[in-house]
């Protein structure tokens, strides 16, 4: 145990392509951490920003909203923007400033799931298929190739179908379809690290395959993996506002991003915020987590840091 | 509402004005009198006629219209829905009817004025007991298929309606029928079980369409083939995206229709339909979105025509399921409705509330102050009467198509929570709806509507009459039934009313239904398009009587 763990501790240093996370080490060679070199991308930060921003509404938005989610006022239909209604009003007299802050609960918690669900799986079959090679690797390489054949909105749609239509079964079919992105990235990672000197290490005093794979491989391939991670979330939450927009997953009147948008373009020549507004949020949320996945990428590689 | 101001409307450049003005008066913009105001001297006379509302209507369409009508060109129409199928016996939905009226033939057929007039049959005779019809058909009509259309195919294909083995939604239309029988090729004689004053308006609904019995020899059925004898003769159904019909010239109404294709454009959703009207996509659009009314009507490019309706929009509450069995429940989601801001989110105010099927004023109506706003209090004591301190779970089906109805679901999903009745949405598709709840009745609260219906007859003994196969909500009087019984054995109208007054009593009573509105309805067209007449069912069938003036 403490053998290997002094391995893998020291070897990042010997790995040409590899990324080092720890400020600690950032420190001894006199190179700017990955820290440092985000805080000097502009674009990045503002993408960290919008990032931490949305995030914190998703965690405390919902008590921090004047009004309840599917809340009706008839009385101030489609009414605009106003002190006691930020965001104006749809066309039921909802209150949109709530549900925006409701609906980036929905957006971050299926951002959340399906990077979790498509992350997992994504690296262990990313990790087998580049370390064991040969036919397990042609399966799964295969299999991803085959999902990412399909259209992706088209196969959430074909999984919505066969699986029933709610939140839930949305978030499993957004899941499936970032899944073989995950998987090449990883693949092709570990391709680079299973020749490096410490895994040959490894090899040589006997450590299991599993054991090679999760204490050697896998901390050495989480810098494109962070980097990939954070581009899915973004587009996570925007798969999800698209198929609500198309009356898949989520149910009306739970106030989703894409549920509110799809609800209220009908009444854009009256009331263009309501269609609009949620737009922005949408938007906002898929800029904020691309911009933060260009800087994380820019940071964690090694060859683009100065 | 304040949308519908004459001031500052006028016909647009190069258009007909009393063809105008009538127009607005169809729209509900204009009273008769600012029309004949409007129209000066010349267009009294022909306002006169018009009121007159003579049974067909081609008579007055040409006086109205002053240019002659000039025949082809393609009409193409946004559609509401897609039909899924189009056989209307098999399934009773909206979109498959606003598909086959262009095709099929009946025996009798509704005008504009709601009046019943002969469509297949020339004319028929009505024993004194009110129990045997005679029909006598036209000669020479022919189905597009090139075979003539005789008693026995009236005979075969009416008797698919009410044949068990067909299991149809709709059989209840002929439920009264006792025997069908072709005396000679060109009359056919329906016996009934008892007199049925519904009949004849019955005959005109899309269930009751004729058509040659070889087609379901061939095909087994109706749902993906159409072959009738109406204007215009089926050429493609591309499921979600359009219809394709061309004329008849073997119409039997000549000069009929005027059309030579008609494309019927699938346009579900509400913003599209709207645009594409506004964009020449499309020359006419029915169910216009109640939002865009008004934009609308300040186009100079488009009419709008429309207003009155049958069709009643209401929660279906499943009687035979729990906790809706206790009708304390159901008399408290009645309590907790509350139809104004239904009505404004729904169709931006352009509808009627009301507690009763019957609109008032109709002559079967039951006479309702309007009804009271709600009373959650009462709801709540009711509901803990019943043994439901707390509320309980439950759904909403709905359509996800018909946007006022979808509205409609979701405002009274949001007021049942003031009673503690928490409701899960269902929103289905057309084809899922008709199956999910008229045919498998697999549902706790329908946010739903009917179809159009001419005699009054027709609707409650079709939803409320014991073990009637459109009776979706499982309902079950038998003092409904006999009441039921006795309005359509009647001849005497007053004596009708009465008992359909009483049936309406009870249903309040009873509340199998929640009624919440009677919507009003339009259609709108480039100004182009003419003789187009709305009907207050619903129809869309008068496209057999439009031509188009751009040519």
């Amino acid at each position: 145990m403490a053998q290997s763990e002094a391995t893998s501790n020291t070897t990042p240093q010997n790995a040409p392509t590899l990324a080092s996370m720890s400020g600690g080490e950032a420190r001894e060679s006199k190179r700017p951490g990955v820290w440092g070199t985000i805080r000097k991308q502009r674009l990045a930060m503002i993408g960290l920003v919008i990032v931490l921003f949305f995030a914190l509404l998703a965690f405390i938005g919902p008590s921090l909203a004047p009004h309840g989610a599917t809340e009706q006022f008839p009385q101030v239909r489609l009414q605009s923007p106003s002190r006691d209604y930020p965001f104006g009003t749809d066309e039921f007299g909802r209150d949109i400033f709530s549900r925006i802050l409701y609906g980036a609960r929905i957006s971050f918690q299926v951002g959340m799931i399906v990077v979790g669900i498509a992350g997992t799986v994504g690296v262990l079959l990313g990790i087998m298929a580049g370390y064991r090679g040969g036919w397990t690797d042609n399966i799964i390489v295969l299999l991803s190739d085959v999902i990412f054949a399909f259209p992706a909105v088209l196969l959430a749609i074909a999984v919505i179908t066969m699986l029933g239509n709610n939140l839930t079964n949305a978030i499993l079919a957004i899941s499936l379809v970032y899944i073989p992105p995950f998987i090449r990235i990883v693949r092709g990672a570990t391709l680079t690290v299973r020749n490096t000197a410490f895994v040959e290490a490894a090899q040589s005093i006997g450590a299991s395959a599993p054991r090679i794979m999760g204490r050697h491989i896998f901390p050495n391939i989480t810098a494109p993996l962070i980097v990939q991670a954070s581009i899915s979330f973004g587009f996570a939450i925007l798969s999800e506002a698209g198929l609500s927009f198309l009356g898949l997953g989520n149910k009306a009147p739970d106030p989703s991003w894409g549920t509110m948008v799809s609800g209220s373009y009908g009444y854009l020549q009256l009331a263009w915020w309501g269609a609009v507004i949620p737009g922005i949020a949408i938007a906002l949320t898929v800029l904020g987590f691309q911009l933060l996945g260009d800087g994380l990428r820019d940071a964690l590689d090694p060859k683009l840091r100065r | 509402m304040s949308s519908f101001d004459p001031a500052g409307t006028k016909p647009a450049r190069g258009q007909d004005a009393f063809e105008f003005y009538f127009r607005q008066i169809l729209a509900g913009k204009l009273t008769r009198r600012d029309a004949m105001k409007r129209t000066a001297v010349a267009g009294a006379a022909v306002i006169g006629t018009m009121a007159a509302a003579p049974a067909i209507s081609s008579a007055w369409r040409t006086s109205a219209q002053d240019a002659t009508p000039v025949a082809g060109g393609t009409f193409r129409m946004g559609m509401q829905s897609d039909p899924g199928a189009l056989d209307t016996q098999l399934q009773s939905l909206t979109a498959a009817w606003h598909v086959v009226e262009h095709i099929y033939s009946n025996l009798t057929t509704i005008m504009p004025d709601m009046s019943v007039a002969p469509d297949l049959a020339e004319s028929w005779e009505i024993s004194e007991d009110g129990i045997t019809y005679t029909f006598h058909l036209h000669q020479g009509v022919l189905f597009h298929n090139g075979r003539e259309v005789t008693a026995n195919d009236v005979k075969v294909s009416l008797e698919r309606l009410i044949d068990p083995a067909t299991a149809s939604p709709s059989a209840s239309d002929l439920a009264s029928v006792a025997s069908i029988e072709a005396a000679d090729d060109y009359t056919v004689v329906i016996t009934l079980s008892a007199a049925d004053a519904a009949l004849l308006s019955s005959l005109a609904n899309s269930s009751c369409l004729i058509f040659p019995p070889e087609v379901i020899e061939e095909h087994g059925d109706l749902s993906q083939v159409a072959i009738g004898s109406g204007p215009f003769k089926f050429v493609e159904y591309i499921p979600n995206t359009h219809i394709k019909l061309e004329r008849n010239a073997d119409y039997f109404v000549q000069p009929l229709p005027y059309l030579d294709e008609v494309e019927l454009l699938i346009a579900a959703n509400d913003t599209a339909r709207t645009a594409a009207l506004v964009q020449g996509t499309v020359d006419f659009i029915e169910y216009v979105p109640a939002q865009d009314i008004e934009t609308l009507q300040t186009n100079e490019d488009i009419v709008l025509t429309g207003n009155a309706i049958s069709q009643i929009r209401m929660i279906g509450i499943n009687v035979t399921r729990e906790p809706f069995t206790d009708v304390r429940v159901r008399q408290a989601i009645s309590m907790a409705v509350d139809r104004g801001p239904i009505i404004e989110a729904a169709l931006f105010g352009f509808g009627t509330p009301t507690d009763v099927v019957l609109a008032q004023g109709h002559w079967a109506a039951l006479e309702r102050p309007e009804p009271p706003g709600p009373d959650i209090e009462g709801a709540k004591a009711l509901l803990a009467e019943a043994g439901f301190p707390d509320g309980f779970e439950t759904t909403i089906t709905g359509w996800a198509e018909y946007g006022f109805l979808s509205n409609t679901a979701i405002v009274v999903q949001e007021q049942l929570k003031q009673i503690g009745i928490e409701a899960e949405m269902n929103l289905l598709d057309s084809g899922s709806m008709g199956q999910v709840v008229y045919v498998d009745k697999d549902f706790d609260l329908a946010v739903t509507g009917t179809s159009g219906y001419v005699d009054p007859g027709a609707v409650f003994v079709e939803n409320f009459r014991t073990g009637e196969g459109g009776n979706f909500v499982g309902y079950s009087n038998p003092e409904v039934d006999e009441l039921l019984a006795q309005g359509a054995a009647s001849t005497d109208q007053e004596e009708r009313a009465a008992a359909y007054r009483r049936v309406q009593e009870i249903l309040l009573e009873d509340l199998p239904w929640v009624n919440l509105y009677i919507g009003q309805q339009y259609e709108a067209m480039k100004t182009f398009v003419m003789g187009y007449q709305h009907i207050p069912t619903g129809s869309n069938r008068m496209v057999r009587e439009v031509w188009l003036n751009n040519q």
